[in-house]
């Protein structure tokens, strides 16, 4: 049980002369004023049996079976909330205790239905395992229990058996106090109090699933794991989630070889034990029928199976024919999903080859040097004890959720004020001091702005159509804060706007104020990629790549037997573009697709259909592999061991579970069996730690990574050797049509992408894309919610329902990048085929500009 | 002592009665407990007993149950209450007929019968499965299925004789009365109409699992 634990709070207290000691059933220990008793008694090595607190709530005393006997106090106090004095004497397993702890365990089960043998939680469950070791052994009642229909479902995700419920107010406490989200509530008094939804609104908070997980009864159960297996059917590896770059620590269960169950790990460094829901749920693609399971070679314009050693070679001589007319033929795009070795493996193909034009990042992100190189750079707990918090990048709240929810809990129980600067409304602007709300793809300026009016240069007017009180509300806020480790959290802000100096704008803001930099990206592994070389001027390690001082570059040199190409490479649009005008000769994709995720979507399909011989690896037939030449079927989360880099630099282990389907291999094993066809020398790995030993070796940077310290949930911080420097910052003039709309195109937690496509939870839950305007828009278009218009970019136009909505400001337009626009796109989504026809937010995105305006014209009524 | 005397012993067993029973001619009369191969009894109206636990296969020592539950189809349930067992195997081959399934099970679905012919002629056939164990409508187990010789007439017809061989109360003249009480899933009063106001359909069907990924 997780909250068996004591909370890390209460172990890691320092030494201070008012220490409180405490005895508990005779074993005498110190702790520091304000421990409650049942966290003294946990430190003590003593277990207090209790059902509503929780290490990561407030408590409430609801369900009173941790009542103990204090010494030379009247009646038994609950020790949930009862603070500890100091020489308190605890006796926590008297008669008195033991003949109270009995009959609230009669009470508790006397409208329980017992149905434990078809219960999800039946063999894992705090109210069995209580009340086997505490409870009265009978039932003295004779009467029938309470009814309530069974189960009602709270959400697509959460069902409720009220029968079981015992009403400790855990769920509607998390989805209060944590998760912000309180769409549960307790509804009518006495024996007939229940959990409930408010009328026609279901509990669709982001954060549902850690209400299951913290309930200590089977009330509430998962739809996706439903009757699926019973505790005793599951095996676990602890690992971390594969789903957005904050590395929550999951618990991956799986029986038979299926992976079934993911449930949350309390790490205090990162997830404190919560995850958000497509974490939770988000793992049934690994099981689909579409996944890959052999790989392909083209022959006479068909993919067809092929044998591993065909599609090796015919990879390895499409890429060597490139190779030949320079370095610019070729170009290495993803690594992103994979694990850091798997990445490592790529970047270094890549540099066999002879090329740097590699990128994990599919121009969706911020520069690679700054993301890797940040400084003075902060963590995850940073943000707990931040003197402020300046968060300019994504809706926290749709890409990274459980940093949200600690930048949430940072604002909202330790009062860090909150400076949101976003083109939009976000999950956080209720919580914020201030919203700075400016024009879409002027976040860099607002930022400089910020960092001179910091540093007492005048400013007249707030860029970016900030207003001009939030502006000066917030320059407060951050003088006061300045040499307080204040926090700037910054990420890309969308992919209609390139946001290409909010890299060095957030590091300007933070030198400004002595502030810290916790810098974003969206894929799970984007920093391990980047820190592995994926990017076209770094190195493994992060160290940079024209730096050429000898130091690390000799390393890597001396690691792989081979000069490091010297070129300046291209990034992802770099080589989009290059691609697109017909100039790459050979492409080499890992989990990166051109059509769906690359934010230009016409430029991808103009590159994929210009480049001679595409190598895709995956795990489903992408658009973009559908295209290739060569198709290899890939080992995902789950499936295979390696360790992963989080937003923070923290490395930590994914370990496998289950088995890869069909002869799907780790990216790392055939890439090195491409390297070695290319470089002519035998292939140098067996197993992934063969990888991560080179890895390490090769990298200064990775010096402090072993094997043993990535293990457990903590990890290892890792720091690039070459920080992040930023030149003089100049912010290129923005021209601007008012006639047009800006385009904030944000990604929402559940889009309908190759992944989460495929989890069955998700497509239950509406995931249709609409535009999102302001009132003032809607009235002056003359357009009602629910009406189609059409949104004319520079590159396509876009058919799509509007809908009212005053957080996006006027003269904005607001639609989700990953979900499909058309209703064309539901046939996709059903039969997960390629179609390359409906049309998405990502064609009216020209990647090149920075940002991305449309027209909007309402369509002629059918009449 | 002469030569002869010590066909003393073999004259006399000459003129008793022989002991050998002419099996398969011959079927002996078994124990009331004899722990023959298992059955999964219905209720008398038809509906399925197992309700998918896995309990017999948790404390199995053989390792030889595999269970899957599933939802009941609302319309058309197989066992009362929510969930049904949707898979069940049990390897003959395996089991030490030590009966401790029977003793776990919540409902008596599982129990043991008289029935203890089944030779093969592959492994895979001792792989009982839910066809094969679970006894028909009228009661009756399925004696025929894959399994030849699992063919001799048997004195214990219905499932409620195997259930009195193995009653958990260890009393042989056991009749009727199921364990399962009405109210674990299936309450004899209605719910209490307190969720009318509770948004239904909300796309959560679970018992129409829709695409879900099978066992
Ligand atoms: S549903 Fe579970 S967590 Fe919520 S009040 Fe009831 S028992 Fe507690
Ligand atoms: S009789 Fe014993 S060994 Fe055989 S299935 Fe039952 S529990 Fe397992
Ligand atoms: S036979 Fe009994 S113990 Fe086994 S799964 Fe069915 S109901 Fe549960
Ligand atoms: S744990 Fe103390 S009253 Fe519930």
């Amino acid at each position: 049980m997780a909250d068996t634990k004591a909370s890390p709070e209460a172990e890691e207290s320092q030494a201070s002369p008012e220490r409180l000691k405490v005895t508990i059933d005779g074993v005498t220990t110190e702790v520091e004023p304000g421990t409650l008793l049942i966290e003294a008694a946990l430190k003590a090595g003593k277990y207090i049996p209790h059902f509503c607190w929780h290490p990561r709530m407030k408590p409430v005393a609801k369900c009173r079976m941790c009542l103990v006997e204090v010494e030379d106090q009247r009646g038994l106090p609950p020790a949930c909330t009862t603070p500890c004095s100091n020489e308190m004497v605890v006796h926590t397993d008297t008669p008195i205790v033991q003949q109270v702890q009995e009959s609230v365990l009669e009470l508790l089960l006397a409208n329980h239905p017992l149905d434990c043998p078809v219960c999800d939680r039946g063999g894992e469950c705090p109210l069995q395992d209580q009340t086997m070791a505490y409870g009265p052994g009978e039932s003295r009642f004779v009467e029938e229990k309470r009814h309530y229909e069974k189960p009602i479902a709270l959400s697509e995700l959460v069902l409720l058996d009220r029968e079981r419920c015992i009403l400790c107010d855990r769920c509607t406490r998390f989805a209060d106090e944590v998760a912000g989200d309180p769409l549960i509530a307790f509804v009518e008094r006495g024996n007939r109090t229940h959990v409930l939804t408010f009328p026609d609104e279901p509990f669709r908070s982001y954060f549902s699933g850690n209400t299951i997980e913290a309930c200590p009864v089977g009330a509430l159960t998962a739809v996706p794991y439903r009757f699926k297996a019973r505790p005793w059917d599951l095996e676990e590896v602890e690992s971390t989630c594969a789903q957005c770059a904050v590395g929550c620590r999951v618990k991956l269960q799986s029986s038979s070889s299926r992976v079934l169950r993911v449930l949350g790990v309390d790490s205090e460094e990162v997830n404190q034990g919560w995850l958000c829901d497509k974490g939770r749920f988000g793992f049934e693609y690994l099981h689909h029928d579409d996944r890959l399971t052999a790989p392909m070679i083209r022959i006479d314009g068909e993919l067809v199976e092929a044998s591993w050693g065909e599609a090796l070679d015919a990879a390895a001589d499409g890429i060597k024919r490139a190779a030949k007319e320079g370095p610019d033929a070729l170009g290495f795009l993803g690594g992103s999903r994979s694990t850091t070795e798997s990445a490592y493996a790529f970047s270094k193909l890549a540099r066999i080859a002879g090329t740097n034009n590699v990128d994990a990042q599919l121009g969706d992100g911020l520069e690679a040097a700054f993301l890797v190189g940040a400084n003075p750079r902060a963590s995850i707990a940073n943000l707990d004890s931040a003197a402020a918090i300046v968060v300019a990048g994504p809706d926290l709240k749709e890409e990274l959720p459980v940093l949200y929810l600690r930048v949430k809990q940072a604002a909202l129980k330790n009062g860090v004020p909150l400076i949101e600067c976003s083109p939009m409304q976000t999950g956080l602007s209720r919580y914020a001091a201030v919203s700075l709300i400016h024009r879409a793809g002027e976040t860099a300026q607002l930022l400089s702005a910020l960092a001179g009016a910091a540093q007492r240069e005048p400013t007249d007017r707030p860029p970016a159509g900030a207003s001009a009180t939030d502006f000066q509300r917030a320059v407060e806020i951050i003088s006061e804060a300045c040499d307080k480790n204040a926090v700037v959290i910054a990420g890309r802000t969308g992919l209609a706007t390139s946001d290409g100096e909010l890299g060095a704008s957030a590091t300007q803001l933070a030198e400004a104020i002595g502030g810290l930099v916790l810098p974003v990206a969206h894929r799970a592994n984007t920093m391990g990629a980047l820190f592995a070389g994926c990017a076209p001027d770094l190195l493994p390690g992060g160290s940079r790549l024209a730096d050429g001082d000898g130091g690390s570059r000799a390393a890597i040199e001396k690691a792989w037997g081979r000069a490091v190409p010297s070129h300046e490479g291209r990034d992802a649009s770099g080589i989009v573009t290059e691609a697109a005008r017909g100039n790459v000769g050979a492409l080499v994709l890992m989990g990166a697709d051109l059509i769906d995720d690359f934010p230009d979507r016409s430029l991808g399909l103009e590159a994929i259909g210009r480049t001679g011989f595409i190598v895709a690896i995956d795990i489903f037939m992408t658009p973009t592999a559908a295209a290739a030449d060569v198709v290899f079927p890939a080992a995902t989360f789950g499936e295979q061991s390696g360790c992963v880099v989080n937003i923070e630099g923290r490395v930590t282990r994914q370990v496998a579970k289950v088995a890869p389907p069909g002869s799907s291999q780790p990216e790392w094993y055939l890439l090195d069996q491409l390297t070695s066809r290319i470089s002519g020398k035998p292939a140098r790995w067996t197993s992934h730690q063969d990888v991560f030993e080179e890895m390490a070796a090769a990298a200064p940077a990775f010096a402090e990574v072993t094997r043993a310290s990535i293990e457990g949930a903590k990890g290892t911080v890792v720091r690039a050797s070459d920080t992040y420097a930023p030149q003089e910052i100049e912010h290129p003039p923005i021209a601007t049509d008012q006639y047009n709309h800006r385009v904030i195109a944000g990604r929402k937690l559940y889009g309908d992408g190759q992944v989460s496509g495929r989890c069955t939870a998700f497509r239950r839950i509406d995931t249709k894309a609409v535009a999102r305007l302001n009132s003032r828009d809607m009235s002056r278009l003359g357009v009602e919610d629910g009406v189609a218009v059409r949104l004319r970019g520079a590159r396509a136009d876009l058919e799509i329902a509007v809908m009212t909505d005053d957080s996006v400001p006027e003269g904005s337009v607001s639609v989700p990048f990953n979900r499909i626009a058309t209703s064309s796109g539901a046939d996709e989504k059903e039969t997960g085929e390629s179609a390359l026809h409906p049309i998405r937010v990502a064609d009216l995105i020209d990647s090149t500009a920075a940002v991305n305006e449309v027209r909007i014209e309402t369509l002629e009524s059918p009449a | 002592m002469g030569k002869f005397s010590g066909f003393a012993v073999t004259l006399r067993h000459m003129f008793r009665k022989p002991v050998t029973t002419q099996y398969p001619k011959e079927v002996r009369e078994k124990p009331v407990r004899f722990h023959g191969r298992h059955v999964l009894n219905r209720y008398p109206d038809g509906m399925e007993k197992c309700i998918g636990c896995e309990l017999c296969a948790a404390v199995c020592p053989a390792k030889c149950i595999y269970v899957r539950g599933k939802d009941n189809p609302p319309g058309n349930p197989v066992s009362p209450g929510e969930r049904y067992g949707y898979v069940y195997e049990i390897n003959l081959l395996r089991c030490i007929f030590c009966g401790l399934c029977v003793e776990a099970c919540p409902t008596t679905a599982i129990t043991m019968s008289n029935m203890f012919e089944f030779s093969v002629t592959d492994r895979n056939q001792a792989i009982f499965t839910k066809e094969h164990l679970l006894v028909g409508e009228d009661g009756k187990p399925n004696r025929k299925l894959g399994v030849e010789a699992d063919v001799t007439a048997d004195a214990l017809e219905e499932a409620g004789g195997w259930m009195r061989a193995t009653a958990p109360g260890g009393n042989a003249n056991f009749k009727e009365e199921v364990l399962w009480s009405p109210e674990a899933g299936v309450g004899t009063r209605l719910p209490e109409g307190v969720a009318d106001n509770h948004p239904r359909d909300i796309g959560a069907d679970t018992r129409s699992p829709e695409g879900r990924v099978e066992q």
